[in-house]
């Protein structure tokens, strides 16, 4: 017969036996199963608001506790938090607007570290916890970590963001304040959050920082196992004594969670690009207490930079004639969509990512890039596009024109392309294919497909689009003699007549030796060149010469360091028979890794619980002096 | 062997409240000493039990003055000899608070006086604000880990603590430490895990004999607000989080702390569904919880613990992990005597409760009349009345035992009302305390749980025709008419006075077979 625990809601099946009857006090053989039984439904919850582990260090237990166990209700947050300040570890020399500092409390009393005299050390040290990972790193010292804020805020004083911790490699601290000064995105003022997937706020990492995070953690990770492994061997006699004290399932969970790390790390890391990276030992983290694991916790790692920088926006590569490359990069806010990521994880260039870029305006057009940023991506070798840089910012129908070379749409048209917009297409076929005209005759929308990969190389077909309105859509006349430029025919534009025109499509009179048919499509692309204004100047860098059919010779307006070279450039766009051969993608798009369908993005693949005896009459106690209406006899009164 | 319980907090404190009442019964130990823990020092149920206490001790006091020449009646009402610790008579001073007026834990420790790096290892244990400086003066406020760290740190300071040391530091005998509290709160759940590790060391420095257990009550009350159920839900849901978490941190520390193990048993009690305590009562603000019936489980492990013979205990003990017990019973629905554990083989709870509850409501509302200037007149003619005269038992010393027992009496009569009308679950109709019934001995306001129940409003104040309702589950007992019969009868004593009286009534009220 089941009976009723005398305990709180417990799950259906507790997990332990229950007692066979009632009224007895039955063994229960854990009160972790208790524990693990309690609450049906425990949804998760910010570990920092679970305050009942009635011990000092209560706060690092229960960090410990939520951290090696997946079921516990606080995992998730801490976690995120545990992963923050390894990643705040492993970046602490890379670029990372902070640094980070230590400080030791000597719980034992024994290293003539100064402490206080009114206890809380005393008792701290007293009851400090019992768990270690590793036997040659114990809670003898705690190393408290600091991050020292970088930036506009290098004048704050430096900020308490946990400690190392011997069962958990670092620990958060339970006193948050100050972390909004560090400007980090996954430090806030309400405590640390995971760096890869803060359910508040999108985060970010830029590709060399995941790879950094990603380096150090599998360093991390190889150190457990290895001296997880060597103890369980029996390999050396002092880790052999010491073995009773290693959580062996702390060891082989702590393993699974950075295993867990690196994974995510490596899914949107920049391994591929990045060409060579060096681990440092640092020692910058205290005295430590030696030992590989405590090694690895303060060794970081450091890329040689020439060739760290990666985007997931590529649009093509440009290879200089100095041997440097010149990658163009597509700086669209819309891009998020294609890609199904949030814009602080769509990497830009370096550590900027498309969460830089200021957001689209709807009613003004696109926004204009800054040109601070354009500057800092020339540093880094990224010519930056945005999709003013590639629409026209008019569009003008010609009246008694037709150019039937031209897109239909746009027969009657110029065609409403900047000459930038020209890089981006292997062949003139193409761009007249990737134009299209939408929306009404009013307020036509122009867009512009081109294709993008990302840092490893997937493409994505990406569609810029500008609606024209009453402002920024004209109808002209033709002057006489107008040549059009592309006119898919004549091999370069006209020569620059100083007119300050902004880049984009040319139009001016015609050459005088033109014989203009502009029905007639050239059988073979031409060769032509671009010409790209300064934005800020409204005037022509440099112009190279024509070099062949699908190419296309640039000068470059991003930066100091571009203008000098002065050099004549070639961008190759890449072609549907090269896309065919990475077996990825083609115009339709790539092959879903689940389903197998062919669908143009990754983000549009979503394939995957009495006795009542009358007294007076009938009671007759035994006594003489016993009379009728006795005054205690309990039912007189009645 | 020296037996010390300790009320930790609210709640433990109204465990240790049934205790008393338990040790009335006889269920209890020959002896044991008796003391509260809690910072709130104006804590409604600590201020409810340390009544009873103070009521039974005096009561008892002065009823066993009277039993000179009387061993031979064996009476188990009041039987443990209760007192106050540490010295045994101050009430006063059982009642602890471990820290001063406006005190917090960074005044405790100094913290401003602290080196930098010591006090950003204060931080990164404690929230500066809501931890480090939060006031004291009403309990840990549900952060038991802030308590663990100001109890500490009053280690060797506090005269109190020291005297529990020195209980376990002196002992020449077996020591039994019973601590009383809920994991989920905020006082009882610091104190009790770290007051048992911090004797257990006592003990093994002082190489002396401990043994400890502990009640650890789950959530098992709640305080639903009418208007929104789900709100309760989630709260309740929060307790169990919390309980959750420290459950973990209890079965971390046996299996990572290893040996001394701090407790040798724990008992674990909650209660499904939780018993539903009207949330705008000031009940709730001022933290007078009625008794309710998983309190009388914890009660009845601590009589167990202190009951059970076992073989000699090795010095300082702890080396064994702790036995960890729960309980059920046969109806989810009820609370039957078959679902309270027995204490011992010699008596069952149904017989020491049914004769505790009965000989109250007896001596209340019937006898006790007899002993009042305004007795009915004819008292002394009745056939009971010449025995309690002793020429040996002086008049004052009668009357103070009289008022002692009547004091006593009528709390445990609110005692048992208010567990009786408030150990409600699952909704009135079908949740039934089916040990004993409130009626009976008063009215109980179910919308307020702080107010004192009226003794002259239950239905044995007009008479006793209700008392075979008193206490459910008997068979046989005799009816008020019966009693009145039995200690009416003429009997081969050489007994009289008062305490024979009592006894004989206590004896009386019993069931047959008990008797």
């Amino acid at each position: 017969m089941p009976v009723e625990l005398d305990l709180p809601a417990l799950l259906e099946d507790p997990g332990f036996k229950s007692p066979d009857r009632g009224g007895v006090w039955w063994p229960l053989d854990g009160l972790n199963k208790l524990a693990d039984a309690l609450i049906p439904e425990a949804g998760s919850m910010d570990v920092r608001e679970i305050k009942s582990v009635p011990h000092t260090w209560g706060h690092v237990i229960l960090f410990e506790t939520a951290l090696l166990d997946e079921d516990h209700p606080g995992h998730r947050d801490a976690k995120g938090q545990w992963r923050a300040l390894l990643a705040m570890l492993a970046l602490r020399n890379h670029r990372p607007g902070f640094s980070v500092t230590t400080a030791d409390v000597d719980l034992d009393g024994s290293a003539g570290v100064e402490t206080d005299t009114h206890g809380f050390t005393d008792v701290a040290g007293r009851e400090k916890p019992k768990s270690w990972l590793h036997p040659e790193w114990t809670w003898k010292t705690v190393h408290l970590l600091y991050a020292q804020p970088a930036g506009p805020s290098a004048n704050e004083p430096r900020v308490l963001i946990g400690m190392q911790s011997p069962s958990t490699i670092v620990a958060p601290a339970r006193d948050f304040s100050g972390h909004e000064h560090l400007e980090q995105f996954w430090a806030r003022k309400d405590g640390l959050r995971d760096p890869l997937c803060d359910s508040h706020r999108p985060a970010a990492l830029a590709p060399d920082q995941l790879e950094v995070c990603r380096r150090y953690a599998a360093n991390l990770r190889d150190t457990i196992k290895d001296a997880k492994d060597r103890i369980d061997s029996g390999a050396a006699s002092a880790q052999r004594d010491a073995k009773d004290r290693i959580d062996s399932g702390a060891a082989d969970t702590l393993v699974g969670l950075l295993d867990g790390f690196v994974a995510d790390l490596g899914e949107n890391g920049a391994e591929h690009h990045v060409a060579e990276w060096k681990r440092q030992e640092q020692g910058d983290l205290g005295a430590g207490d030696g030992g590989a694991l405590y090694q690895a916790v303060s060794s970081t790692w450091v890329a040689d930079g020439k060739n760290a920088d990666t985007t997931d926006l590529r649009l093509a590569e440009i290879h200089l004639d100095d041997g440097l490359i010149l990658k163009v990069v597509l700086a669209d806010r819309g891009c998020e969509k294609t890609l199904g990521k949030p814009p602080e994880r769509i990497s830009l260039f370096g550590h900027r990512t498309l969460a830089d870029l200021p957001p689209a305006n709807d009613h003004d057009g696109p926004a204009p890039i800054p040109e601070a940023l354009r500057d800092e991506a020339a540093n880094h070798n990224v010519l930056l596009l945005g999709p003013g840089d590639l629409l026209a910012d008019r569009l003008t129908e010609l009246t008694g024109f037709h150019a039937g070379a031209h897109p239909a749409p746009f027969q009657r048209a110029l065609l409403p392309v900047k000459a930038a917009a020209l890089l981006l297409f292997p062949s003139l076929e193409k761009l007249a294919d990737g134009i299209h005209r939408r929306g009404s005759a009013s307020r036509p929308l122009v867009c512009l497909t081109v294709t993008l990969t990302d840092r490893e190389n997937v493409p994505y077909e990406h569609t810029v689009a500008r609606e024209y309105g009453s402002k920024t859509a004209e109808t002209a006349h033709p002057p006489r003699a107008l040549a059009a430029w592309p006119d898919f025919r004549a091999p370069s534009p006209p020569a620059d007549d100083g007119s300050p025109r902004g880049a984009g499509t040319i139009c001016s009179p015609a050459p005088t030796s033109a014989s203009t048919d502009w029905n007639a499509r050239p059988s073979s692309p031409p060769a032509y060149r671009a010409i790209f204004w300064s934005a800020t100047s409204g005037r022509p860098l440099r112009a190279g010469a024509a070099q062949a059919p699908t190419a296309a010779a640039i000068g470059c307006s991003n930066g100091a360091a571009r203008r000098d070279r002065g050099r004549t450039t070639m961008a190759h766009g890449r072609t549907n028979e090269d896309r065919a051969q990475t077996g990825k993608a083609g115009s339709s798009g790539f092959a879903c890794p689940t389903c197998a369908d062919r669908i143009r993005t990754r983000r549009a693949c979503s394939a995957a619980t009495r006795r009542s005896r009358p007294c007076c009459s009938a009671c007759r106690p035994p006594t003489r002096r016993c009379t009728p209406g006795w005054a205690f006899c309990p039912l007189s009164a009645t | 062997m020296k037996n010390l319980i300790l009320g930790l907090g609210g709640t433990g404190a109204r465990i240790v409240e049934s205790f008393v009442h338990l040790c009335a019964t006889g269920l209890g130990p020959s002896r044991a000493a008796v003391a509260f823990i809690d910072q709130d020092q104006s804590n409604g149920n600590t201020l409810r039990a340390r009544t009873a206490l103070a009521r039974y001790a005096s009561a008892r006091g002065a009823l066993r003055a009277l039993t000179d020449g009387h061993d031979e009646l064996g009476c188990d009402l009041l039987a443990t000899d209760l007192c106050p610790h540490p010295d045994g008579r101050d009430l006063d001073k059982c009642h602890w608070a471990p820290q001063q007026s406006d005190a917090s834990l960074a005044k405790l420790v100094g913290y401003n006086l602290m080196p930098d790096e010591a006090r950003d290892l204060a931080r990164a244990l404690f929230h500066r604000r809501c931890e480090l400086d939060m006031s004291l003066n009403e309990g840990y406020r549900g952060r038991p880990h802030v308590g663990s760290a100001a109890l500490l740190v009053r280690i060797g300071q506090d005269e109190f603590w020291r005297s529990l040391e020195d209980v376990v530091r002196n002992a020449n005998e077996e020591v039994r430490v019973f601590l009383c509290g809920s994991v989920f709160g905020g006082t009882g759940a610091a104190i009790l895990p770290t007051l048992a590790r911090r004797l257990r060391q006592v003990a093994k420095e002082k190489d002396r004999p401990l043994r400890t257990a502990g009640a650890l009550m789950l959530p098992y009350f709640t305080f639903p607000p009418p208007a929104d159920r789900g709100a309760n839900v989630s709260a309740g849901a929060e307790l169990l989080l919390q309980s959750q978490s420290a459950l973990r941190y209890y079965d971390n520390e046996m299996k990572v702390g290893g040996a001394p193990y701090s407790f040798d048993d724990l008992y674990v009690v909650g209660w499904r569904p939780a018993i539903e305590l009207d949330y705008h009562a000031a009940g709730a603000a001022k933290q007078a919880n009625p008794p309710l019936a998983p309190e009388l489980l914890g009660a009845l492990a601590a009589a167990k613990f202190f009951a059970e013979e076992r073989p000699p205990r090795e010095r300082g003990g702890g080396d064994e992990p702790a036995g960890l017990h729960i309980i059920a019973r046969e109806n989810p629905h009820r609370l039957t005597w078959a679902d309270l554990p027995p204490v011992t083989d010699r008596k069952s709870n149904r017989a020491a409760y049914a004769a505790w509850l009965r000989f109250c409501a007896l001596w209340r509302f019937n006898y006790a009349r007899a002993f009042t200037p305004d007795r009915p007149p004819g008292a002394t003619e009745e056939a009971w009345f010449p025995r309690l005269r002793d020429d040996g038992e002086p008049d004052a010393r009668r009357a103070a035992a009289v008022s002692g027992l009547s004091g006593y009496v009528s709390t445990a009569l609110r005692y048992a009302a208010t567990m009786s009308a408030f150990s409600r679950w699952g909704g009135d109709r079908f949740s039934l305390f089916d040990l004993w019934a409130h009626r009976p001995i008063a009215e109980v306001d179910l919308g307020d749980p702080t107010a004192t129940p009226d003794l002259a409003s239950g239905s044995l104040a007009r008479g006793l025709t209700g008392f075979d309702e008193l206490v459910r589950g008997l068979d046989g007992a005799p009816d008020a008419a019966a009693v009145y019969w039995a200690v009416s009868e003429k009997r081969r004593t050489k007994s009289f006075g008062l305490w024979p009286f009592v006894a004989r009534l206590h004896e009386c009220a019993a069931e047959p077979s008990s008797t």
